[in-house]
C-alpha cells in the first residue's frame, strides 16, 4: 500500500484513469527558531501522507476542522506549495518535479476559488479587468477579448454590463461570483474550491452552491471541494475525505462516510454538527469528544486521533491505522482506524 | 417602582437604534419586541445586517454615542434605558453577561485570564483580591477547564480557542447573573469544540438559573438549545415562537427561504432554493413589507403597508407577513421558492 517516495515521484506520463491522483502527500513547513541564526527548531506536519484521487466532472469533499490539513492540500495540488515529498499526478503529469515555467501551462487547466470573496479580488481593478486577467497571463486576450468576459459574467450570474464597477460595490455572494468568472476563464478541468460559501450568508450561500452545481454538469469540471461545513460538503460532493491532523481518517462514497460512517472521528463530527431540524435534533446521538486537537508540531504516534478517541487502545499508540476497506465495507470506502465498525450518528 | 415578583424577568418593548451616519440615517432596529422568562433560551436569528446584535447590544448599552435608541427595555419591570449612567453599569457583568464571538479581543492580552475574572468580581463587590481569585477559580472549574489553579496566571494568548470562549462564559457568569447574552459564541469554532461549548454554557446557565438570549446566523445551532426563537430582517422581527413550531411551520415567507436555503438530508442530488435578490438598505427603506421585493408571494398590499407581528394559527406563535395563511395552506412551505436555474 504504502509506496516509498521516491518511487511515486518517478517520470513518463503513464496513462491514468484519473484526472488528479494524489499520492503519500507530505507537506512539512518548518518552525524557525528565535535566535539570530534563525535555525528550524521543528516542523508543522500539516499534510502527513495522503493519497487520494478525482476523477472527470466529479466533486471529492474535503472536510475537517481547523488545522486538519485541507487547505494545505489545495494547495499542494496546485503545487502553490511545492510538497515536501509525495506525488501529484494531474492528467497524467507528474506535478512536484515539473519546472514552474511547464507549471504554468498545467495551470490553465487547474484553477483555484478562495474563501474570503474580500480578500481575493484586487479592490483597484474593475471586475472586467479582473476577469480578463488569466487571458492576458496567458496571452490569449487577443483571441478570447471582451466578449469572452462578457460571457463569463453571463454565465456565473451576473450582468455583463456593470463589468466596469469595482470590487467594492458587488455583495459579497457576487463577489464569489466574479472570483469563479476568473477561475472558469480558460476552462480549466479542475476547480479547487477552498471554504467557497463560508464567508456568505445562507440565503446566499445556496445561490453560489447551485451556480457550481450548474457549471459542473455544464463543463464538466472536477471539484475538490474544502470545507468544514458538513451539510454543504454532502450536499454537493460524489465522494468524501475526512481530515483529521494531516491524515485522511476516513474516505468513500457520500452516503457510505454520511449514513455508515466507520471512523470514530467521522462519527463524532457528523454527530456534532447542528442541524436545522428541532425534531430531529432532540432525537438524535451526540457525541462530545474532549479535548482539543493536538498540535501538528508534535502528532500524536500511532492514529493521530487516539487522544481524544473513546476506542483507544494499546495498539493505537503504536501502530498507525492503514486507510483501507474495512470489515464489510465497500473496496472504495477506507477506514484509517483499528476498530472500525459502522455507527449511523445521524 | 412596579411588582419585580410578577413583572417578567426582560421585556422588550418597540425598540428601535438609529445611526445618523453622513449617508443618512441607518435604521438598524425598528421597533422590536420580545420577552425572556426564567431560565429561558431565547434564539434571535437573521443574517448580516438584519439587526439582531445591534438590538441586544442596546440592552446593554454598549452601542456608540452616536446611536439614538427608542422602547422600553424592562428588567423585572425597570426600564433599562432611563436608568442612570452608575446604574446601568452596575448591570452589565453583573445582572447582564455577555460573551462575544471573538474571545481573543474581548479578552486583554496583557492581564492574565486569573487577574480579569477576579476584576470582574471587584468592579461590582467589595471583596478582596484573594477572595475574588477563589471565585475566579471555582468558576474555571465550572466551565471544564483542566488544571484551573495552574491555569489562573495564564494569558489569553496561551489557550486555545474553545479553551478561551470557555474563559469567556466563566466571566460572563462569575457575578451570578440573571441574563447571558451570548452573541455567535460558537461561530468562530470547529464543530466538535463548539457542541462542547453550547453543552457546557447550557450546564452553566443552569448552575446559576440565568436565562439566555442566543444572537446566532446558525440555525442548527437555535435548533440545537433554543426553546423559543425570534426571527429578524431589516431591522424587524418578522416570525417569534416556539423553535420546533417555527421550523416546522414557518408563517413568514423569509423564514421559510432561510430553511430552504440549509442543505439538508433530503436536499443532496437536488438544487437547493436560494432566496433571490438581497436584503434592502437601511437608510431607505422602501414602504411596506421589507422583504417583498424577494418575495414570491408578494401582493400588492405588501408593497403599501408594513406589517407587523401578529398571531398565526397558534397563538404564541407570531409572523410579520399579510401572506401567513396562504403558506398555512401549503404542505410544504419551503415550496414557494424555486430552486433557480442560474446564468442558463
Amino acid at each position: 500500500m504504502s509506496a516509498s517516495t521516491q518511487t511515486a515521484t518517478g517520470v513518463g506520463a503513464v496513462e491514468s484513469r484519473h484526472l488528479l491522483e494524489v499520492t503519500d502527500l507530505v507537506m512539512n513547513f518548518p518552525v524557525k527558531g528565535g535566535g539570530l541564526l534563525r535555525r528550524t527548531v521543528g516542523h508543522v506536519q500539516a499534510v502527513s501522507g495522503i493519497t487520494f484521487a478525482v476523477d472527470r466532472g466529479e466533486t471529492l469533499g474535503l472536510v475537517g476542522e481547523s488545522g486538519c490539513g485541507k487547505s494545505t492540500t489545495g494547495r499542494a495540488v496546485l503545487q502553490l506549495h511545492r510538497p515536501t515529498s509525495g506525488s501529484v499526478r494531474f492528467d497524467g503529469l507528474e506535478l512536484t518535479t515539473l519546472p514552474v515555467r511547464a507549471l504554468r501551462e498545467v495551470r490553465r487547466d487547474m484553477q483555484i476559488v478562495f474563501q474570503d470573496p474580500y480578500a481575493s479580488l484586487n479592490p483597484k481593478m474593475p471586475i472586467n479587468d479582473i476577469v480578463a486577467e488569466p487571458f492576458r497571463i496567458h496571452g490569449t486576450w487577443a483571441t478570447a477579448g471582451p466578449d469572452r468576459v462578457a460571457e463569463l459574467l453571463r454565465v456565473v450570474g451576473l450582468n455583463p454590463e456593470h463589468g466596469n464597477r469595482y470590487p467594492h460595490e458587488f455583495s459579497g455572494g457576487q463577489r464569489q461570483r466574479i472570483g469563479i468568472a476568473r477561475a472558469l476563464a480558460l476552462e480549466p478541468k479542475l476547480l479547487i474550491l477552498d471554504e467557497p460559501v463560508s464567508a456568505l450568508d445562507v440565503s446566499v450561500q445556496a445561490g453560489v452552491v447551485n451556480l457550481l452545481e450548474e457549471l459542473q454538469e455544464r463543463l464538466n469540471l472536477a471539484y475538490v471541494f474544502i470545507a468544514h461545513d458538513l451539510s454543504v460538503v454532502r450536499h454537493i460532493s460524489d465522494r468524501v475525505a475526512v481530515m483529521y491532523l494531516g491524515k485522511i481518517m476516513e474516505i468513500g462514497g457520500r452516503d457510505d462516510v454520511y449514513d455508515r460512517p466507520r471512523h470514530p472521528y467521522t462519527q463524532a463530527l457528523l454527530s456534532a454538527a447542528p442541524i436545522a431540524d428541532p425534531t430531529s435534533q432532540a432525537h438524535r446521538e451526540r457525541i462530545l469528544l474532549s479535548g482539543d486537537v493536538p498540535s501538528p508540531v508534535n502528532p500524536p504516534s500511532g492514529c493521530r486521533f487516539r487522544t481524544r478517541c473513546w476506542k483507544a487502545q494499546e495498539i493505537c499508540a503504536q501502530e498507525v491505522p492503514a486507510l483501507i476497506p474495512r470489515a464489510g465495507s465497500e473496496p472504495a470506502h477506507q477506514v484509517a482506524c483499528h476498530f472500525a465498525e459502522v455507527h449511523a450518528v445521524v | 417602582m412596579s411588582d419585580e415578583t410578577t413583572a417578567p424577568l426582560l421585556s422588550v418593548e418597540d425598540l428601535a437604534v438609529r445611526f445618523p451616519t453622513e449617508d443618512g440615517v441607518v435604521n438598524a432596529v425598528r421597533g422590536v419586541s420580545y420577552t425572556l422568562a426564567e431560565r429561558e433560551v431565547l434564539g434571535i436569528v437573521g443574517e448580516s445586517g438584519s439587526g439582531k446584535s445591534v438590538s441586544s447590544m442596546a440592552l446593554m448599552q454598549l452601542l456608540p454615542r452616536t446611536a439614538q435608541v427608542e422602547g422600553r427595555v424592562l428588567l423585572r419591570g425597570r426600564d433599562v434605558l432611563r436608568m442612570s449612567a452608575a446604574e446601568q453599569r452596575s448591570l452589565r457583568g453583573r445582572r447582564i453577561g455577555m460573551i462575544f464571538q471573538d474571545p481573543m479581543t474581548a479578552l486583554n492580552p496583557v492581564y492574565s485570564i486569573g487577574d480579569q475574572l477576579a476584576e470582574t468580581v471587584r468592579s461590582h463587590e467589595a471583596v478582596s483580591r484573594r477572595r475574588a481569585l477563589d471565585r475566579a477559580l471555582e468558576m474555571l472549574d465550572l466551565v471544564g477547564i483542566p488544571q484551573p489553579r495552574e491555569r489562573l496566571g495564564a494569558y489569553p494568548h496561551e489557550f486555545s480557542g474553545g479553551m478561551r470562549q470557555r474563559v469567556m462564559i466563566a466571566m460572563a457568569v462569575i457575578n451570578n447573573p440573571e441574563i447571558i447574552i451570548a452573541d455567535e459564541p460558537t461561530t468562530a469554532l470547529d464543530v466538535t469544540v463548539q457542541a462542547q461549548i453550547l453543552e457546557k454554557l447550557l450546564e452553566v446557565k443552569d448552575a446559576v438559573n440565568a436565562a439566555i438570549i442566543l444572537i446566532t446566523h446558525d440555525l442548527g445551532v437555535v435548533a440545537s438549545i433554543a426553546q423559543r426563537v425570534l426571527v429578524m430582517y431589516a431591522g424587524r422581527a418578522v416570525e417569534y415562537g416556539e423553535t420546533a413550531q417555527v421550523f416546522r411551520s414557518p408563517r413568514m415567507p423569509y423564514t421559510a427561504g432561510l430553511l430552504g436555503s440549509i442543505p439538508t438530508l433530503a436536499s443532496a442530488g437536488t438544487r437547493l432554493r436560494p432566496i433571490p435578490g438581497s436584503p434592502p438598505s437601511l437608510i431607505n427603506l422602501p414602504p411596506g413589507c421589507p422583504f417583498s421585493p424577494r418575495c414570491p408571494l408578494r401582493i400588492e398590499r405588501c408593497e403599501q403597508v408594513e406589517p407587523s407581528l401578529t398571531a398565526t394559527e397558534q397563538q404564541a406563535h407570531t409572523a410579520a407577513c399579510h401572506r401567513w395563511v396562504d403558506l398555512a395552506d401549503r404542505e410544504d412551505p419551503v415550496s414557494i421558492f424555486r430552486n433557480e436555474e442560474v446564468g442558463s
